[in-house]
């Protein structure tokens, strides 16, 4: 049983006893409409989460199959960082290689160049000297003709790259001294 | 309250039509577009990270190979060094060597290796210095310098000479001699061994 001061409305809803309806017009215009809204916007909202929730899934998926393939992905990056490093350092070991190959280093070939010109001629060399960096054989000697001294230059120009050749002195024990520098090539000479 | 008229209604039903779609775009598809969004970019930036990295790791059986390859050339290209080993291995080394031509030592120095720079040889025009390329670029090793004195004949030398580019990594780079048609020769020698490092 209804208190006196409680609305019933469904009461209202139906109408009065007396069959006057007791909504207003636009309201009981509305009712329906406002039905068919609420309808449409439950099922709208329902395929959105629905749709919400298969994304999320994929996205789930998706980042359940990177996260382990991560780690491969992290060494393969130190791999290839390891290759590159390893191909500088060859590249640099090759080229260390290559440029010490050009240098030319004294061998008894040389030496027996400067010694089969020096002994026809009568050429003694007093001291001989050699530079890896330069390339470069010094010669100091002595000979007891003075054309000695350009023969023997003119003789070792055949069998090095270069000869430089500037003069010779009397000295006091009646021998001429002139020094000599070859260029040593890289076979040697 | 008088009974509303048909246009009325009409109105009505359009104010409402109107307040409907606002809601329906306001509440439901406006945040549901942003969901939407968020996600898709998220799940593009994990798709293409996956290319990439499948990408990445389909590669990963030439890498290894080239790893694989590199690491036998890099010992190959090695051998072609004098190893880092202490200073007195490398004078016993070169005593050894100097000794084994019948040479007969008097002193030695071993300077601690350095760092060398060394530029192609160019060769030279006028036999003062060598025309070297610009340094910048040029390949460096690690070089241990060692200065000898020594004496013998110029036959042993020569000797010691020929066997030195045989030798890996070890030069001859300098050297003066006096009284080479003598029977015994004076050398002053300085010998640089080089090292990969």
């Amino acid at each position: 049983m209804l208190s006196p001061n409680k609305i019933n409305l469904a009461a209202r809803m139906k109408g009065s006893p007396q069959g006057k309806p007791r909504l207003s017009g636009a309201a009981r215009a509305l009712l329906p409409f406002a039905a068919v809204a609420m309808a449409v916007l439950a099922i709208v909202a329902v395929l959105l989460a629905g749709a919400d929730s298969l994304f999320m899934k994929t996205l789930d998926s998706e980042i359940a199959v990177l996260t382990p393939l991560e780690e491969a992905y992290a060494d393969a990056l130190a791999l290839s960082l390891r290759r590159d490093e390893d191909a500088m350092r060859l590249y640099r070991l090759e080229a260390l290689v290559a440029s010490l190959e050009t240098y030319p280093q004294y061998s008894s070939e040389a030496h027996s160049a400067l010694y089969a010109a020096a002994g026809p001629l009568g050429v003694e060399i007093q001291t001989l000297a050699f530079d890896m960096d330069t390339g470069v054989i010094t010669l100091s000697c002595t000979a007891a003709k003075p054309d000695s001294a350009a023969l023997y230059a003119e003789s070792l120009g055949e069998s090095f790259a270069l000869v430089l050749y500037d003069g010779y002195t009397l000295s006091g024990n009646g021998v001429f001294s002139f020094s000599i520098k070859c260029l040593i090539g890289k076979e040697g000479h | 309250m008088s009974e509303l008229t048909k246009r009325d209604k009409l109105l009505i039903y359009f104010l409402a039509l109107a307040l409907f779609i606002f809601a329906l775009i306001y509440w439901v598809y406006l945040p549901a577009a942003r969901n939407y969004s968020d996600y898709k970019a998220q799940y593009d930036s994990a798709s293409a990270r996956r290319t990439l990295i499948d990408d990445a790791l389909s590669g990963v059986p030439s890498l290894q190979a080239d790893v694989d390859s590199l690491a036998a050339q890099l010992e190959a290209a090695k051998a072609a060094f004098m190893p880092l080993g202490s200073q007195g291995q490398v004078d016993l080394y070169l005593t050894g060597l100097i000794q084994g031509f019948g040479l007969e030592p008097i002193s030695m120095a071993v300077a601690p290796p350095a760092k060398r720079a060394f530029a192609p040889f160019g060769g030279n025009a006028n036999l003062d210095e060598q025309a070297l390329l610009p340094d910048v670029d040029s390949p460096t090793g690690m070089v241990w310098t060692i200065d000898a004195v020594f004496t013998g004949s110029m036959g042993d030398f020569n000797r010691l000479a020929d066997a030195l580019t045989q030798e890996r990594g070890l030069y001859l780079q300098s050297f003066s001699c006096t009284g080479p048609q003598e029977g015994v020769c004076s050398f002053s020698a300085t010998f640089i061994g080089v090292s990969d490092s």
